[in-house]
């Protein structure tokens, strides 16, 4: 009721709504069409299916190509994930409280590759590879996708670096915690929300990472590398099912990390 | 026994001079004032003894033991911050407890020390509350217990009472000041406020532009100010430059002519003569009392009401321009002032102080 007082007239408020409905649309109507094609009984792919079942998810999850893909992406998120957290947010630490002179250089080199065009990046790693010979393994994988996780973590824990108040490590200090157990004590568990945050967006981004790795396979594959391959012979309903679960997985982590934000943006409730 | 002792400290950072060789001592059971205007050196200083800051040279001792180069959790410093700096995400308890799970003291043993720490700042109660859900009073109790439970050899606190309103700040100091006496323990405060200062410590630290500019109790600093920056930063003065005359029988004033009570002889530059503002007295002229003993005349300029004094400017006649604060005791006489009344001026003896140097 309020909102329609404010804007006066019901017409410009009903106009906004149609409007915002229509944008909502636009964005989510691919994704649901496809969830719903996930869930066809045919061997084809058709809008709407003509019958419906759970056939294609069966066939992934009992699938060899898909699950060995499904783990080794699994298993490099698991790995650049906690990796990415501890080295992006000691960059963080040096950035917040290193010399102020080399801040602003050294933060722009290392969140460079976020904004680098990701295929450039992986050209790059692709000839770094090959002569270590370290493609299609992880030892190349993991490094390349820290590059690009790292930065969302320097960001992320950066930005509550910057508001979080120094002297609660100095009293820290003061009741004899050395600075390593100060930081540890009172400094992590305050930014935690960020550590969160740098976390998920970690493994959000190397589980759906494409093109870097592409350059770094020859014989494994990741899952967008297995998806895409699939995509390339032929146009199957398992694919729906594939992409239906990768957006389970990321929808879940992306709503805990809103949630997260809701429960600690009203602060010192974090318990 | 010092508890600290501070010897040729300097602080430099680049160029600039932060702390300018300062030699202070705190006795054991003593509470010190570092009194002055910000940017004086007072929080560095403090922040030296804490461990935070090293000293570019200068020895500092805490204990008798020398701490120069020791970091900070390796000193036993109880510091209690303007913004008291308790941890957000742990209970009362669990912020007073930090300080002996650090030090490694016996699980079995905290619990009771916690308890005691908290029953010190009344707040036995509030134990298990999160420092968000109480008072700036209540932050403040906390902080203080968690600086004392661990037993510190000197208890630091840099303004800490900056982020409180005037009630509860005049409260708080006293609290404060009966704690310490109760503890005997060792204290050394940074405030700018003089009246904090004045009303609190044993001696007090005057410090301007990284020197110290006098060391004394209380009442010497106010009533026998070394320096012209600490007869002008302490209270509302009146500083006069004089010249001894008339043989050295009288000193002019700036056109007053005061006796020369301590026979100073003055060099070529003269003296510098203070009076407090509260010392003075001035009455209506056409009141008709008694004639004073100094016949000294004047003309008001100025009042500001301050609710429980009145501040005058009085204009001397051939003389200088006295600030004058009266008592509102709500006498006709003082009712009655205004601006442009001619006033009868008058002062005792003892009211004048002749600065040193």
């Amino acid at each position: 009721m309020s909102s329609q007082e404010h804007y006066g007239s019901r017409l410009p408020y009903k106009f906004l709504v149609g409007l915002v409905a229509l944008v909502i649309f636009f964005l989510e109507a691919p994704l649901i069409i496809l969830i719903i094609q996930s869930f066809t009984a045919e061997s084809y792919l058709a809008f709407p299916p003509p019958s419906y079942g759970i056939r294609w998810y069966k066939e992934v999850l009992t699938s060899e190509d898909w699950l060995n893909s499904i783990t080794l992406s699994l298993t490099i998120a698991a790995v650049v994930t906690p990796l990415s957290l501890v080295l992006g947010t000691m960059a963080a630490f040096a950035l917040d409280r290193g010399p102020k002179k080399l801040k602003h250089g050294l933060q722009t080199i290392m969140i460079a590759p976020m904004v680098l065009p990701h295929i450039v990046l992986g050209l790059g790693l692709f000839k770094m590879a090959l002569q270590l010979d370290i493609d299609d393994s992880m030892l190349a994988y993991i490094p390349a996708h820290l590059t690009i996780t790292i930065p969302f973590v320097i960001i992320s824990v950066g930005a509550s670096l910057q508001t979080f108040e120094q002297s609660l490590e100095e009293a820290a200090r003061s009741l004899g915690a050395n600075r390593f157990w100060a930081v540890w004590y009172i400094t992590l568990p305050i930014i935690q929300p960020a550590l969160i945050a740098g976390g998920i967006f970690s493994f959000i981004i190397s589980f759906d990472e494409f093109i870097i790795t592409f350059f770094l396979t020859t014989f494994q594959r990741t899952l967008p590398i297995e998806m895409f391959s699939t995509l390339m012979y032929q146009v199957k309903p398992s694919i729906a099912a594939v992409s239906t679960l990768t957006l389970a997985v990321t929808a879940f982590l992306t709503a805990m990390l809103i949630l997260r934000g809701q429960v600690t943006s009203g602060d010192k409730v974090i318990k | 026994m010092s508890s600290v002792e501070l010897k040729s400290i300097v602080k430099k950072y680049g160029a600039v001079t932060a702390v300018a060789s300062i030699d202070l001592s705190v006795e054991s059971g003593e509470f010190v004032t570092l009194l002055g205007p910000s940017g004086c050196g007072k929080t560095t200083t403090l922040r030296m003894v804490a461990g935070f800051i090293r000293p570019t040279s200068g020895t500092l001792s805490i204990g008798d033991i020398d701490m120069t180069g020791v970091p900070p959790h390796q000193r036993t410093v109880g510091l209690v911050f303007q913004n008291y700096a308790l941890f957000p995400h742990m209970t009362v308890r669990k912020n007073v407890e930090f300080g002996l799970k650090m030090q490694k003291v016996l699980t079995s043993e905290r619990g009771p020390r916690v308890q005691e720490a908290l029953e010190l700042v009344q707040l036995e109660a509030l134990g298990e509350r999160m420092p968000g859900e109480l008072s700036g009073g209540q932050q403040q109790r906390v902080a203080l217990a968690r600086a004392l439970v661990i037993r510190p050899d000197v208890l630091l606190l840099d303004e800490p009472f900056g982020a409180l309103d005037k009630q509860l700040r005049d409260h708080m100091r006293v609290e404060l000041r009966e704690l310490q006496q109760k503890l005997k323990i060792s204290t050394l405060f940074v405030t700018h406020d003089q009246d904090e200062a004045l009303s609190m410590s044993d001696r007090i630290v005057v410090m301007s532009e990284g020197k110290v500019s006098q060391v004394g109790k209380p009442t010497e600093i106010y009533e026998k100010p070394q320096t012209r920056f600490v007869a002008d930063f302490i209270g509302r003065s009146n500083i006069l430059a004089g010249k001894v005359e008339n043989k050295g029988k009288t000193i002019n004033a700036e056109g007053l002519t005061l006796p020369n009570k301590e026979n100073v002889i003055g060099g070529d530059e003269g003296v510098s003569v203070m009076i407090r503002p509260e010392c003075v007295e001035i009455t209506k002229s056409d009141s008709k009392a008694t004639s004073s003993s100094a016949d000294v005349k004047g003309k008001v300029t100025a009042s500001i009401y301050l609710g429980s004094i009145v501040q005058y400017s009085v204009q001397i006649n051939k003389g200088p321009n006295l600030v004058v604060t009266q008592n509102n005791t709500g006498s006709e006489s003082l009712k009655n002032l205004a601006i442009g009344d001619d006033v009868d001026v008058s002062f005792p003896d003892s009211a004048i102080y002749i600065l040193p140097g």
